[in-house]
């Protein structure tokens, strides 16, 4: 059976077409123009990557931020679900799962059985958000796959001061003009997010391992960081981290549909 | 070399080698909440009362594990100082219910236990009433009990006695150079003497009289900080510690010389009473002294307190330090503003996060408020 | 005798110069880099405006968050005072200013001689400020220009959060994502941002004669919906709305002239 996972972020909709446990294709696609547009489109593509027809897909689970915008979706799960069950898909020692999207870290714990038990989601926003590392980057002209790579060359990361992501953005950019290093900047902003996970895992008393999924599971440094506050390991998905989500819906439509 | 020097460095330190020292000699360290903690117990059963302070704190991401976003940011980073291991030389805290953070701060103490000894619960009441002097007597008792178990000592009342000379002694020396500001000529900046206060409440009380007497002998031989301000400014409310915004305040034109806050005025105003009963004696001077928010039936003394010494220190404006999200001066800020208004007392009420960003805002808003003033006159 | 008004905010450079009187030139752009470049800069085209050198300047006083990184004002205000006093030079009869800057918004009330009676200040957080209204207007997509004019077109405002830019953009995502019109979205932001304004107004006395400055007072709908959130009609000013910070530190820079002339102490 083919089933559909389609995770609708803040700013990417990302969807995984799965059988039997595995990808047969997937799209991520920014959210720019009309969303109902974007939308088919990724999905189209997405059935081109898999070489299947449409038709094919048995049942299609929606999720994120956007799932009920999803029409045709037959169930819209939670996030946390959805990263809790790729993870624990690929790695069932997987115990804790880190969601770090654009807008909002999710976190969730597992029972040996794969069964989510804790869920979290940060209080305050926006300041140590993907989003806001992206958005800090690109004013710094730094492409997104470099951002791990350079943060790692700081030896002084600056700490922001502010906790509104707005005037994060102008302190962070008063630096940048005052001659303070993109570097010590990226470096910053990643360890102020590693620093609220790791309040996060403390305050719901999670248990390694911990593994991290969403956007910012690219950037090595980031879960450098966070594993350097935890004072242990963090695991590293065995497949696009940004992709997780939407490949959890689909298995979770698998199940859920028996099969 | 100025003694300021010395006393800058104690005031930035979490511990200092006075207290190593004390310990090297058989005094123990324990750490106190707020100002309604009577020291001369603590001293009394032979141990160095240390008020606790968020000097030096490197953030809270430890603190936010136990409490929320919403609590004030002195217990957020006072319990994250803790978890980090900066308190581990003290050998146990007296905590209060000043307010319900710092009652809360308690539990989450309790529930992490950090490596600083014992914690102890001193519970006392929201009021002034006789009712409440009563309780708070028998509070007290309590806590000289389990001080005297736990130092496996007794609290005699020559003991209870002696530290309280020593107290007096200290609070008078603080007192005399508080009032030195009095003069146009300002011999000491409020940042200098929040500097003061923060060195003298963590070293014994000994080392703290021999200190001040060095200050006030330096502000004796004709100390000057400034000889004309451009504002002179009362300062009042809840927890203040951190002498860059007092330097914030100063640096704009406008120099501190009153306040009634907990490292200030609260501290040394009124000496105990010696009598029959050292505890009575501690319990009246310590309930009844000058009031903070937290007592409930007492903001007619504090707005007085306030216009006295505003009319007395020449002052020209107040300003009212609230942290965010402290429940005790949200509703005394509103109260005092409105109320200062009605004598024609300018005042502004400054909200902010301790050690806190946002410099650039609260500038702005310092500049504004000082011109607004200096444009009366 | 001429002087010089700087104000070097969060997000625009503003620079008014001033001869008996009246103001002789004007000019406001981006802030560059950093204070000091912007204020070169801004002063720099009033001066080629006016047909004036530097050394023609007789005082030149500064203002906004730039304000103490600008080495060649001789003094600086704070932009409370100088847009109470610049408004007040704009129109006489104005009591009550609210300005809305690029990351603040304050509400300043001024005596019968331009002067500060009373001000509040929201500074902890960016809704309702030029900022929020930008990133908004990004993620509508639309030029900021563009979202006042959709606005007016609207008489459905779709509910938008007040509380945190951040949420606002949520809802906004929310509401473009269901294929709602961009009209009544656009206008569901500016009632919120009044709202968010209103509520500020709240905690001092107005005064008759209010008056809107500031970048976003070109917004035609934001201040249709402030009026209506507040129940006023705001009392026009003489010159551009985004000026009147830097007006009001020309005004201070020729005060402190006069000042050190008597011999007073600078």
């Amino acid at each position: 059976m083919i089933t559909a996972g389609i995770d609708i972020g803040t700013r990417f909709v990302k969807i995984c077409l799965v059988r039997e446990g595995r990808i047969l294709g997937s799209d991520i696609r920014e959210l720019n123009g009309t969303f109902q547009d974007v939308l088919r489109q990724s999905y189209r593509a997405a059935l081109d990557d898999a070489g299947i027809f449409g038709f094919q897909v048995r049942k299609k689970a929606a999720t994120g931020f956007g799932s009920n915008l999803v029409h045709r979706a037959d169930f819209v799960f939670d996030e946390e679900m959805c990263a809790a069950r790729a993870v624990w898909h690929l790695d069932p020692e997987a115990r804790t799962v880190i969601d770090a999207g654009s807008l909002f870290l999710n976190l969730c714990t597992l029972s040996s059985r794969g069964v989510v038990s804790d869920k979290a989601v940060n209080e305050k926003c926006a300041a140590g958000s993907g989003r806001f590392l992206d958005m800090i980057a690109g004013s710094l002209g730094i492409p997104v796959e470099e951002i791990s790579s350079i943060a790692a060359t700081s030896e002084t990361p600056y700490r922001m001061s502010n906790s509104c992501a707005v005037f994060a953005e102008s302190e962070v950019i008063s630096r940048i003009n005052m001659g303070v290093p993109g570097r010590d900047i990226l470096a910053g902003i990643l360890i102020a997010i590693a620093e609220k996970a790791q309040t996060m895992i403390a305050k719901t008393g999670a248990r390694p391992p911990v593994t991290v999924v969403g956007g910012l599971g690219n950037i090595p440094f980031f879960n450098e960081a966070l594993a350097r506050g935890l004072g242990y390991e963090v695991k590293v998905i065995s497949m696009d981290p940004q992709l997780a989500p939407a490949f959890g819906a689909a298995l979770n439509a698998a199940d859920r549909a028996g099969g | 070399m100025t003694i300021f020097n010395e006393i800058r460095q104690l005031a930035q330190s979490t511990s200092n080698d006075y207290l190593t020292r004390a310990r090297h000699r058989g005094h123990p360290t324990v750490g106190y909440f707020c100002s309604y903690v009577p020291e001369e117990m603590i001293h009394a059963a032979g141990a160095v009362p240390y008020r606790m302070r968020a000097v030096g704190s490197e953030g809270t991401s430890l603190g936010d594990t136990y409490f929320s976003s919403a609590n004030c940011s002195f217990v957020r980073r006072v319990l994250d100082k803790g978890l980090r291991g900066d308190f581990d030389f003290l050998d146990g805290i007296v905590f209060m219910n000043g307010c319900d953070h710092n009652r809360r701060l308690f539990d989450n103490w309790s529930y992490a236990h950090p490596d600083t000894g014992f914690n102890y619960m001193l519970f006392v009441p929201h009021g002034r009433s006789e009712a409440c002097l009563a309780q708070y007597g028998n509070e007290l008792a309590k806590l000289g009990r389990f001080l005297e178990e736990r130092f496996d000592t007794e609290l005699t009342a020559e003991k209870l006695w002696n530290s309280v000379a020593l107290y007096n002694r200290k609070r008078a020396l603080l007192q005399e150079i508080a009032d030195s500001r009095r003069s146009a000529v300002v011999p000491i900046s409020g940042t200098e003497f929040l500097s003061l206060m923060l060195a003298v409440s963590v070293v014994p009380v000994e080392d703290a009289i021999a200190l001040l007497e060095q200050a006030l002998a330096e502000i004796r031989a004709g100390r000057i900080h400034t000889e004309q301000a451009v504002l002179r400014l009362f300062v009042t409310g809840s927890c203040l510690e951190e002498l860059s915004h007092l330097e914030l305040l100063e640096s704009a034109g406008g120099v501190v010389v009153a306040d009634a806050i907990c490292l200030g005025a609260r501290y040394f105003e009124r000496p105990v009473q010696v009598g029959r009963d050292p505890l009575a004696a501690l319990g009246e001077r310590y309930l009844r002294n000058l009031s903070c928010p937290r007592m409930m039936d007492d903001v007619a003394g504090r707005i007085a307190h306030v216009r006295e010494r505003v009319s007395d220190f020449g002052a020209d404006a107040v300003i009212l330090e609230k942290l965010e999200f402290c429940s005790m001066m949200s509703g005394e800020s509103y109260i005092s503003s409105h109320e200062l208004r009605k004598f024609d007392i300018p005042s502004i009420t400054l909200t902010r996060e301790l050690y806190g960003g946002g410099v650039g805002q609260l500038k702005t808003r310092i500049q504004a408020f000082y011109e607004k003033v200096i444009n009366r006159s | 005798m001429i002087f010089a008004g700087i104000d070097i905010g969060s997000l625009t450079a503003k620079a008014v110069l001033l001869r008996h009187g009246k103001v002789i030139a004007s000019h406001f752009e981006p802030v560059k880099a950093t204070s000091l470049a912007s204020a070169d800069h801004v002063m720099g085209r009033v001066l080629a405006q006016a047909g004036l050198r530097i050394e023609e300047i007789s005082l030149t006083c500064s203002t906004g968050y730039g304000r103490l990184e600008i080495p060649f004002a001789d003094c600086n205000r704070s932009e409370v005072s100088c847009h109470g006093l610049g408004t007040f030079f704009s129109n006489k009869s104005v009591r009550t200013i609210i300005d809305i800057g690029g990351q603040d918004c304050k509400v300043v009330v001024i005596d019968s001689h331009g002067m500060v009676e009373d001000f509040v200040m929201n500074d902890k957080c960016a809704a309702g400020t030029g900022r929020s209204l930008e990133i908004l207007a990004r993620t509508l997509g639309v030029e900021l220009a563009d979202l006042g004019r959709f606005a007016l077109r609207s008489r459905r405002p779709l509910p938008v959060s007040n509380k945190c830019s951040i949420f606002m953009e949520l809802d906004v995502m929310q509401l473009l994502y269901q294929g709602k019109r961009r009209e009544n979205i656009a206008h569901g932001i500016t009632v919120s941002i009044a709202r968010r304004i209103a509520s500020l107004t709240g905690k001092v006395t107005l005064q008759k004669g209010i008056c809107i400055s500031g970048g976003v007072s070109k917004n035609a709908a934001v201040v249709r919906d402030i009026e209506q959130a507040i129940g006023v009609t705001f009392t026009p000013l003489a010159h551009d709305p985004q000026l009147m910070g830097a007006l009001g530190a020309a005004c201070f820079a020729e005060k402190e002239y006069r000042r050190r002339m008597e011999g007073g102490k600078s």
